[in-house]
């Protein structure tokens, strides 16, 4: 960078945060999903895994040859893409095998008839439904489609107790992204099945005898039938070590006046839920920083929060301080002269450092969390790659000053809490963050399946979306 | 010459040529009121209005604006004053943001740039150039066009107010694959209304419907009509308010073979774009503010008493304390 006219600099404070490392088998650190898992093995095995991966696909020429070669892949593997296979990788002793079903149910304009065919063939096939592990191949469904044959699949299933995967037929019928995507099927099965592929292996700047927990919550207002609507709030709770505790829903009238009480009661019961199963010991001082997206959370509605953090803390009589951290998507680009990531052909790619921080103003931060990225090959020698095509966007993280709160944990530190986050990229093997943290990465598969699950409520009665998910899912991350 | 390291970022500083601007000011405390109040001035009165929430920097929480006259203000009772503030202060980017917009606003009605649907909103304007870069064959249903998404920030440098627009480039591909265009299309092709429905039923739409965009199912079309289901229920649309989705499988089969547009150099003209690296892409946004914006006069802008100037160069950010953690 050469010239520049100094009325065109800006002195911003700028950090560079070292990307966290990840544990798995026996507690060995990697940096790379795809070295750590190669070399060491998952962190947790899931405590009852089921036998059987069920391949389910509509009986045509064309998804029957590709369930063959997604289940040749899962079995013996996958050159260096996916190598060894899933029993090797994942240490499981488990079978795969193709149900078809009927190609005449196969409706993509007709969700429910199809989502009921590919369960009742599930149920047909395994002898006990839940020693069988389903992967639905489906065509891809436009995004953001409200009432597609993704959701209404997975809400068959989920409903029934069962996880369930979607492989998408136009992914895995292209060579070109079936290579890079075999892994990260057979990941999300693994973790669907209970098991935890890494943790977080470093950790957040706190004391030894305090602990932190993240919250990432969204809200979803939910149309049902004769133009009633509700609003949904959902929060997921994770540990400092990025370990996923439980999802919770609190549905209330559509009415923004009840919007913080909704919140309040929300956080109250995630955290009194993660605190009494799982802190283990009464740590001295809890950290709560809750992720949002999306809507701007009112003045009202951080009091709500502040104050089911202090109604918990007062219940169990530990020292509790909320944090309130907005992360959104930004326009903003930034090039670098100065970056160690080439393209294939040798030349510059300007692209940022994973990890690289701007203080643009005062608690308002950029994160790269896509761009140039450390990667560990599979000689574990570590060096730098592009994570991303083009020029991606900083994400904006935003630290939210909560009235009568004095923050102990400083404003890098929460930006950590999203980059360590970010870094539990359960998607991918080879993409070792993920642009979005996943504290709220699944919004909005999360504000669908609760459209879906406030209308059978408003169907079964009763108020508690909760108790629709059944027990045995309360321990796994069906919703990925 | 010096070298600087740092970035370089797609953000465009925006001058004022005096510190201060003359104002007009309603004191109000409650958000609601103040978002209500804005609506108010700029549909009824045409005034430029911003929001202030609470107090920052010597602004007091109320509405801020400008408008070319005041006596319907006065005759309607409206309590205003008239006030002298930072011209750069942060209040002054939503007002230089409308400002901005109703320059943009103008030339798409003159046909200088084109304007997608929703193209200001979230407090982000979206203008495209009105020629494409590059149409699908033969039917022109795809047009694809470098695109400008603008914001105005306001940053604090050395406790100094300042405006930047901020500036990205899209290369957005436009569809004109209406249901009238895709039949006029069909019936030209010698398909008869059966089968024509029958083709059309296989797919996904977007329905316009009392101006929001929902997904929908086509029934079938009579004349320039069509039956379509929206969340289960059966409406009767124009055949005009009902667009094919251009991308699952299916449909650009449909696209491809049935209709016979040529969709894939405009996709992959689309793609290389789209992949440039961040050096390049901060070049290509401010080679288009120089033809979108520059070039057609939206900039210098003024605003009451000030005029403000784009400088066309991007920010170079040198960090101050470069820490590893």
């Amino acid at each position: 960078m050469s010239d520049p006219n100094l009325e065109n600099v800006l002195l911003l404070p700028g950090y560079n945060l070292d990307i966290p490392r990840l544990a798995f088998r026996g507690d060995a650190p990697a940096i790379s999903p795809y070295y750590g898992l190669i070399i060491y093995g998952p962190y947790e095995l899931p405590p009852e895994p089921p036998k059987t991966i069920t391949l389910l696909y509509p009986n045509d020429y064309g998804f029957r040859e590709v369930a063959k070669k997604i289940k040749e892949a899962l079995e013996g593997g996958y050159r260096g893409y996916f190598p060894r296979g899933f029993k090797d990788i994942f240490q499981l002793d488990v079978d795969v095998e193709m149900i078809d079903v009927d190609s005449t149910k196969y409706d993509m304009l007709n969700p429910k008839t199809t989502a009921e065919a590919f369960y009742n063939r599930l149920a047909e096939a395994c002898k006990d439904v839940n020693s069988c592990f389903p992967v639905i191949l489906m065509n891809k469904v436009p995004r953001g489609l409200y009432e597609s044959l993704y959701t209404e699949v997975k809400y068959r299933f989920t409903i029934e107790g069962i996880p369930s995967q979607v492989a998408t037929y136009e992914v895995f019928s292209d060579e070109s992204q079936f290579k890079w995507s075999i892994f990260p099927l057979a990941l999300q099965i693994f973790i669907k099945m209970g098991g935890t592929p890494f943790l977080l292996y470093d950790r957040l700047n706190i004391p030894e005898d305090e602990a932190i927990m993240i919250i990432g919550i969204g809200l979803s207002k939910v149309p049902l039938h004769a133009k009633e609507k509700r609003y949904v709030g959902f929060a997921l709770a994770f540990e400092a070590n990025g370990r996923w505790r439980l999802v919770k829903w609190n549905p209330q009238p559509y009415s923004k006046e009840d919007l913080p009480h909704m919140l309040r009661k929300l956080i109250y019961d995630v955290m009194d839920d993660v605190l009494g199963k799982y802190v283990v010991g009464k740590p001295k001082k809890v950290h709560v920083i809750v992720h949002y997206t999306g809507k701007n959370v009112s003045v009202a509605e951080e009091n709500a929060l502040r104050d089911a953090c202090q109604k918990i803390g007062k219940v169990l009589n530990i020292d509790v301080i909320p944090y309130l951290v907005k992360i959104q998507e930004s326009m903003y680009r930034l090039s670098s002269e100065d970056t160690p990531c080439t393209d294939r052909s040798g030349q510059p790619t300007y692209l940022v450092k994973v990890g690289t921080v701007i203080g643009l103003k005062e608690d308002l931060y950029l994160l790269q969390t896509t761009g140039c990225v450390p990667v560990q090959t599979s000689t574990g020698q570590i060096m730098f790659r592009p994570s991303a095509h083009g020029a991606p966007s900083p994400i904006i993280v935003s630290i939210k000053r909560l009235q009568e709160v004095r923050y102990e944990l400083d404003d890098i530190e929460l930006v950590k809490s999203v980059l360590y986050m970010a870094r539990m990229n359960y998607a991918s093997v080879n993409n070792p963050v993920s642009k979005i943290p996943i504290s709220v990465k699944y919004s909005k598969e999360l504000a669908y399946m609760t459209a879906r699950l406030t209308y059978r409520l408003s169907q079964v009665g009763g108020n508690d979306i909760n108790s629709l998910i059944p027990e045995k899912l309360k321990q796994v991350l069906w919703f990925i | 010459m010096i070298e600087v390291g740092g970035f370089t970022i797609n953000l465009f500083r925006i001058k004022a040529n005096r510190p201060s601007v003359e104002v007009v000011y309603i004191n109000l405390q409650d958000n609601f009121e103040i978002n209500s109040t804005i609506h108010r001035l700029e549909h009824k009165y045409e005034c430029i209005a911003g929001p202030q929430y609470s107090s920052y920097r010597g602004l007091e929480p109320g509405v801020y604006f400008v408008c070319n006259e005041y006596e319907n203000l006065t005759s309607d009772n409206i309590k205003y004053s008239f006030k002298t503030v930072n011209s750069s202060s942060y209040v002054m980017k939503y007002l230089e943001l409308k400002a901005i917009a109703r320059k943009v606003q103008e030339l798409g009605g003159e046909g200088k740039l084109f304007l997608p649907r929703n193209w200001f909103a979230y407090s982000q304007i979206t203008c495209c150039r009105s020629e494409a870069l590059e149409y699908s064959e033969p039917y022109k249903l795809f047009a694809l066009r470098p695109c400008l998404v603008l914001r105005v920030e306001h940053l604090l440098v050395d406790d100094e107010d300042r405006l930047y627009l901020l500036a990205d480039l899209k290369f957005k591909r436009f569809s004109s694959l209406t249901l009238s265009n895709i039949v006029e299309i069909l019936m030209k092709k010698g398909y008869d209304i059966p089968r024509l429905n029958e083709l059309l039923q296989a797919h996904y739409y977007t329905c316009i419907d009392k101006e929001n965009k929902v997904s929908c199912i086509v029934n079938k079309v009579e004349d320039d009509k069509v039956e379509v289901i929206i969340r289960n229920e059966r409406r009767s649309l124009s055949t005009n308010d009902v667009m094919l989705n251009p991308h699952p499988k299916h449909t650009r089969d449909f696209i491809e073979k049935k209709l016979g547009e040529k969709i894939s150099k405009v996709e992959e003209f689309q793609r290389v774009l789209g992949v440039q690296r961040p050096k390049r892409k901060v070049n290509d946004i401010m080679r288009y503010v120089k033809e979108l914006l520059m070039d057609n006069g939206v900039f210098p802008i003024r605003l009451s008493n000030v005029e403000y100037t784009l400088e066309l160069a991007p920010q170079i950010i040198v960090p101050m304390r470069g820490e590893v953690r």
